[in-house]
């Protein structure tokens, strides 16, 4: 198991301004679960999954892998990343091209001390291939691998020494879109299969949701939110939050009675439509109303009931092919974001009406 | 994110053995320079500047700038062999790389192996040939032209000249530039060019509006390096300048060691030498901004392309006859000279001698103890000395590149430094440095390896070069698999960086068999090398043994200028 207790970090930049990369970051992992930490560029995950390798060194904060600490500023303790118990599979998988796809598997093996017996490496890192479905390729120059075969390298490569500790620094973002989905259920399936505590750093809210069991939704530097993928995506804690994990229209409005954590009366900013919605605040708060496009429903002919029922014109639409987005013009601030079935009654300009789910929506105050 | 793997601190063995490295390349370095200046400034001039005698004194430095004379005659004519040498150099250079990189030039790869040919020579060598082609009375060219002029006397080609300093000077550094030129002509890309007569505009009209603009500050880079080198230049100033009565600087400084008369005067050598190194150290400055500059400008992107080759038309004939008449001069007629000296003597080739044939110089040669000395000299101290350069210098790159010490900038700098620094004042400052401390290294090969090692700006390059080309993660995946610093090292850095490495040790292991200067200061029975034992036969009169030897030579680099076709730089040039 990993534990990650109040991580800090900062970077002397060139402007001598010293931005807290990573501030104050605690999570942990349970043995054989996988963790996702997911956020934008910059916001300070792959500093942390470092930290946690021991490829950076943290200003503060303490890093147990398997119970032993590894990292603590305060003690000053520092374990080099050779001595920790982990496996790494690369942003750039960094397979190295002097050695074939054997040698690279081997490898950790090959410097552990004691060194183990010929056949025991041998057993072992067929063994890893094997897990990864490579076993056939063992003598190939790692020169002559693609993109998908390299990631199974990598990942062989990080469990061959059956580390207590699996780190991944966004393994799938060097391949092209259609293979990033087969391999990214593979990748799911493969560290399920192995069984291994996974640490995994990515931008790409899809893979967090499919391969993690935890994750943590982080912004400069912090993690903003941390919960199971479905809870997060389903009840966001912050208009960030929120966005970053999908497609949201996030709607300004206010408190017109009600909430308190039952029902209340949300008057939108604009023109002023009403939504009934469960909500914490108090009448007079300033809120966002936060809506997934996935979670209207859009039709050309006026539904029957009328509570949470918005008219507006279609604006735009832009044809995605399975699905078809349309911006709604009905006197909110921004149009909303509608995702639906191409339908030829829905022309731009055309009159609508939206019905929006309340129990989809989630109330953030301002 | 990336790219930070240097904030972590390195352990005790990187420490240790990268540490060791850096003060063995600053004691190779720096101890010479800082000897130097300290000799500038030590008095008086009669004794060694280490001497208890010996005390502070600026004697040296005002002796020197009294020295009207002296001054009114070495500043004038160093400066226009210099200039001179530069623009013959640049425009020559130019022309081929020109030729060879962007024309349809037929036999542009052979024309390439030959103009490397001056490169891979000792220049005493080549300086032997041109004075049997073009001395005065008896040289090939001036008994040729007499015949077909109806001339009588000598010349009309005297060598023993300004000019003919500068032609000789010219034709040894052309290759460098040249290939300096060639790597800016196919970084540049041809969708600058191709815009431009998109844009409507003439070939022409793009050459000089578009082509030649973008190149400047890569040409600048070159031409600097070249002015650097041919101050540096030794051979030449002593073997054509001196019998045309040219004060050069660098054969300056061997004079005051070695004068006419009287004993060596340490002071004046420390002098002259401080005075060059300054304008030395201050050009490589000037260059290292020019590259920098170039680097802004995005032509030199380290990326080839693959360049538009213009069809040279009516403009063929000029172009083959400027080639050949080049390589015939470079390459052709020197070796022709000196393959038929050894067999013929000094001789006119004509058929009524064929029959004067005699392999008695090689015979001589090979029974000549000093051959085998020099040989198994040359090749133990150009070997040893490339490979300490090419392990210091990977040494280095990884303190530049891998970590974040605060003296790695120093380390870049002093690197670079030691192109400036002209071989005649290393072989000086190491000779002051060993007559010095007794410690029994003067006069044998060991005072040449210690001398010729300070040249790791090349080895330092190439080893940055190729570790920024070696992504850190490889090296990160070694160390999250286990592995320390040193089996990090071992088993992913070096056999990644042996490549450019090995092609490093080869640069330096011609230039070490080539080196004629620090031989010739520090020279003494039992360290003598093939370039100097050549000096010494020249000098003894003995052409054909000098011929032979050079032939020899010759012989022995014609397989590594044959391997040379097959360099990346040499087959882009005609894919």
């Amino acid at each position: 198991m990993l534990e990650v207790i109040e991580l800090c970090k900062t970077f002397q930049t060139a402007d001598r301004a010293q931005p807290r990369v990573v501030d104050n970051v605690s999570f942990s992992i349970p043995d054989g679960q996988c963790y996702a930490l997911l956020g934008p560029s910059g916001c300070g995950k792959t500093t942390t999954l470092r930290c946690v390798a021991g490829l950076e060194q943290a200003d503060s904060g303490i890093v147990r892998i398997g119970g032993a600490v590894v990292s603590d500023a305060a003690r000053a303790v520092f374990m080099p990343v050779h001595e920790r118990p982990i496996g790494m599979v690369f942003q750039s998988y960094a397979i190295w091209p002097h050695m074939d796809v054997f040698g690279n598997v081997s490898y950790p093996l090959t410097v552990s001390r004691p060194r183990p017996e010929k056949a025991e490496i041998r057993d072992r890192t067929m063994q890893a291939l094997t897990q990864v479905g490579m076993q056939d390729m063992a003598d190939r120059p790692a020169t002559r691998l693609s993109g998908g075969q390299q990631q199974r390298v990598a990942l062989a490569r990080a469990v061959v020494r059956q580390p207590k500790l699996l780190l991944l620094d966004e393994p799938l973002s060097n391949l092209d879109a259609r293979l990033r989905e087969t391999m990214r259920q593979e990748l799911s399936d493969m560290i399920a299969r192995i069984g291994v505590t996974a640490l995994y750093v990515t931008h790409d809210q899809a893979e967090a949701f499919a391969l993690a069991h935890r994750m943590g939704v982080m912004d400069r530097g912090r993690i903003v939110q941390e919960g199971d993928p479905r809870t997060l995506y389903a009840a966001p804690q912050s208009t960030f939050a929120a966005s970053f994990l999908g497609a949201a229209n996030i709607v300004a409005g206010c408190i017109e009675s009600g909430g308190g954590g039952g029902v209340a009366v949300v008057v939108l900013d604009g023109a002023g439509h009403r939504l009934a919605i469960v909500a914490a605040g108090k009448p007079g708060d300033a809120v966002d109303v936060v809506i997934r496009p996935e979670d209207v429903q859009l039709s050309a002919a006026k539904p029957e009931r009328d509570d949470n029922v918005l008219s507006g014109k279609i604006a735009r639409l832009t044809f995605l092919g399975s699905l078809v987005e349309y911006h709604i013009d009905c006197g909110t601030p921004h149009a909303v974001r509608v995702s639906g079935r191409a339908d030829p009654g829905l022309a731009p300009g055309g009159l609508v009406w939206i019905c929006i789910d309340p129990k989809r929506a989630a109330v953030l105050a301002r | 994110m990336a790219a930070t793997s240097a904030t972590r601190s390195l352990g005790r063995p990187a420490i240790l053995v990268l540490s060791a490295a850096a003060i063995v390349a600053a004691y190779l370095v720096l101890v010479p320079l800082c000897v130097l200046l300290f000799s500038a400034f030590r008095g008086p001039p009669d004794y060694l500047p280490f001497e208890s005698q010996a005390r502070w004194s600026l004697e040296n430095l005002a002796a020197l700038y009294h020295n009207t004379a002296l001054l009114g005659r070495m500043l004038p004519d160093t400066l226009m062999s210099v200039a001179g040498t530069v623009i013959c150099t640049s425009v020559t250079a130019f022309a081929l790389a020109w030729l060879v990189e962007r024309t349809d030039m037929p036999g542009a790869r052979w024309a390439f192996v030959l103009i490397l040919f001056p490169l891979l020579i000792p220049v005493n060598i080549l300086a032997v040939a041109w004075i049997y082609l073009m001395g005065p009375n008896a040289g090939w060219l001036n008994v040729a032209l007499r015949a077909l002029l109806g001339l009588e006397g000598s010349g009309p080609i005297n060598i023993f000249s300004m000019g003919g300093l500068i032609l000789c000077q010219s034709l040894v550094l052309t290759p460098y530039v040249f290939l300096l030129l060639l790597a800016t002509l196919r970084s540049m890309n041809p969708a600058m060019e191709e815009a431009s007569a998109a844009s409507g505009a003439s070939q022409f009209t793009t050459f000089r509006r578009v082509t030649l603009p973008m190149l400047l500050p890569g040409i600048l880079a070159p031409v600097i390096l070249a002015t650097i080198i041919v101050l540096e230049q030794f051979e030449l100033p002593l073997m054509i300048g001196l019998p045309a009565r040219l004060n050069i600087f660098a054969y300056r400084i061997y004079y005051e060691l070695n004068p006419a008369d009287g004993l060596p005067n340490y002071g004046a050598a420390a002098a002259i030498s401080f005075v060059f190194l300054f304008v030395a150290v201050l050009l490589l400055f000037v260059y290292n901004r020019a590259v920098r500059h170039a680097d802004r400008f995005t032509t030199i992107t380290g990326k080839a392309y693959r360049q538009k080759q213009l069809k040279l038309g009516r403009w063929k004939l000029p172009a083959i006859l400027f080639l050949c008449g080049y390589l015939a001069l470079a390459a052709v007629l020197p070796a022709t000279v000196l393959v038929w000296t050894s067999f013929f003597g000094f001789t006119v080739p004509s058929l009524d001698a064929l029959p004067t044939y005699s392999a008695a110089a090689y015979r001589s040669l090979f029974s000549d103890h000093r051959f085998w000395l020099g040989l198994r000299n040359t090749l133990i101290v150009a070997s040893l000395s490339a490979l300490v350069v090419t392990v210091l210098g990977a040494a280095l790159g990884l303190i530049i590149t891998r970590t974040r010490l605060r003296w790695r900038g120093a380390v870049d700098v002093m690197s670079f430094l030691s192109i400036g620094i002209p071989s005649v004042i290393v072989g000086l400052a190491v000779m002051i440095i060993f007559l010095t401390v007794p410690i029994g290294v003067y006069g044998t090969i060991w005072i040449l390896l210690i001398a010729y090692s300070y040249r790791l700006a090349t080895t330092t390059r190439t080893a940055r070069a190729a570790l920024m080309q070696i992504h850190t993660e490889l090296e990160e995946a070694s160390t999250a698999s286990g592995a320390g610093w040193l089996t990090t090292q071992r088993r992913i850095v070096l056999p990644l960086l042996a490549p450019a490495m090995a092609s490093a040790f080869m640069l330096l292991f011609i230039i070490g068999a080539r080196e004629f200067t620090i031989p010739l200061v520090l020279a003494s029975d039992d360290n003598i090398v093939i370039s100097v034992l050549i000096w010494r036969l020249y000098q003894a009169g003995q052409s054909a043994e000098t011929a032979a030897l050079a032939t020899l030579v010759i012989l022995a680099v014609l397989p590594v200028l044959l391997l040379a076709r097959l360099l990346p730089i040499a087959r882009s040039s005609m894919d």
